[in-house]
C-alpha cells in the first residue's frame, strides 16, 4: 500500500493517488511548464496499478487546464478505457455549476470515452 | 525616450491597456501575469477563465515557438509581446512574435480556416485533434489555436508581416466578451 501525493503548485494540481482506497484525485489547475515531466511518472504509476486492481475511482476537481494538459488527461482516460474489462472504473468530473467551459470539457471527455463518467455540478460556497 | 515617455504612457492609458509584456518570457512571468488578470475585480468568472486561458495558450506559443530567442537560466527562451486591453464590452488579447516565413503563412491560413467554422465544428475538431495529437507528436498539433478560436467572441485576427526572406512577424488578436 502506498500513497502518491503531490502538493499543488502555481501551475500543477494537487494529486492524490491512494492505492488502499483505489482512488486518484486531481484538484486545482494544470498548466505545467513541462507536461511530460509532470504527467509521465503518474501515467507509469497508473499503468502498474491497473494491472493489480479490480477497481479504481478517478476524481477530477479542476478549475483550469491548458491544452497540453488536456492531451495527457486524454491519455490517462485512454488507459482507463483499455483496462475497463478487468477493472471497475468510475470517473467523476466536478465543475463549478455555472462554469460553461469546464462543463463542456467534461462533456467532451465523457463523449470520447466509453467509461462510467459522471459530471457533477458544484455550487459555489 | 525621456521626452516622449509621457505621451507613450498616455497613449497606453487611452487604449486601456490592462497588461503589456515585451521581452523574454518565462514560466514565472506567465504565472505572475496570469495572476494579475485573475485578480481583476467585478468581472464575470467565466470571462476571466477564458481570458486567462487564452493568455496562457498565447504565451506558451511564444515560449515554445518564437524564432527570436535569448539565453536565460541555461535555456533558450522565446521573445515576443503580449498586450491585454479592454473596452466596455470586451477584453482583447494581442500577441506577436517572430516566426519562419513558411510557418507564419501557415498560421494565417489555419486561422482563416478555423474562423470559417462554427462553435460546434470547432468543438468537434478539437476532439479529433486531441485524439490524434499523441500519435502525430506534432508540437501541440494546433490544439491551442482551436481552443482559442472556440472561446473567442468573433474571428481570431491573424496577420503576418515579412521581416526578410526567411522570417516574418506574426500578430494575433482575440476578443473575449466581458
Amino acid at each position: 500500500m502506498s500513497l502518491y501525493h503531490l502538493e499543488a503548485t502555481d501551475t500543477t494540481p494537487e494529486v492524490t493517488f491512494d492505492d488502499a482506497k483505489a482512488e486518484l484525485v486531481f484538484d486545482g489547475e494544470s498548466y505545467p511548464e513541462n507536461v511530460t515531466v509532470f504527467f509521465e511518472p503518474l501515467l507509469e504509476k497508473l499503468k502498474s496499478f491497473l494491472e493489480d486492481t479490480d477497481r479504481l475511482t478517478v476524481i477530477f476537481r479542476l478549475s483550469y487546464f491548458n491544452t497540453s494538459s488536456a492531451k495527457y488527461f486524454y491519455d490517462l482516460l485512454s488507459l482507463l478505457e483499455e483496462s475497463k474489462k478487468l477493472v471497475e472504473i468510475k470517473v467523476f468530473w466536478y465543475y463549478r455549476e455555472d462554469d460553461d467551459v469546464m462543463h463542456e470539457h467534461g462533456e467532451d471527455f465523457q463523449i470520447d470515452f466509453d467509461l462510467s463518467f459522471e459530471l457533477v455540478a458544484v455550487s459555489e460556497a | 525616450m525621456l521626452a516622449t515617455l509621457p505621451a507613450f504612457y498616455q497613449n497606453l492609458r487611452d487604449q486601456k491597456i490592462v497588461l503589456a509584456f515585451l521581452g523574454v518570457f518565462s514560466q514565472e512571468i506567465m504565472v505572475e501575469c496570469r495572476k494579475i488578470l485573475t485578480d481583476r475585480q467585478n468581472i464575470d468568472k467565466n470571462c476571466l477563465l477564458i481570458l486567462t486561458s487564452v493568455f496562457v495558450e498565447l504565451t506558451e506559443n511564444i515560449l515554445k515557438y518564437s524564432e527570436e530567442r535569448e539565453l536565460r537560466d541555461g535555456k533558450r527562451r522565446g521573445v515576443g509581446i503580449i498586450v491585454v486591453r479592454e473596452t466596455d464590452t470586451h477584453f482583447i488579447v494581442h500577441s506577436g512574435n517572430r516566426a519562419k516565413l513558411d510557418s507564419a503563412k501557415g498560421l494565417v491560413e489555419t486561422c482563416n480556416n478555423l474562423n470559417s467554422m462554427d462553435k460546434d465544428g470547432l468543438r468537434q475538431l478539437y476532439r479529433e485533434r486531441r485524439r490524434e495529437a499523441r500519435k502525430a507528436d506534432a508540437k501541440g498539433a494546433g490544439l491551442g489555436l482551436i481552443e482559442i478560436t472556440r472561446r473567442a467572441d468573433g474571428p481570431v485576427e491573424c496577420a503576418m508581416e515579412p521581416l526578410n526572406e526567411a522570417y516574418g512577424f506574426v500578430s494575433l488578436s482575440i476578443q473575449i466578451s466581458k
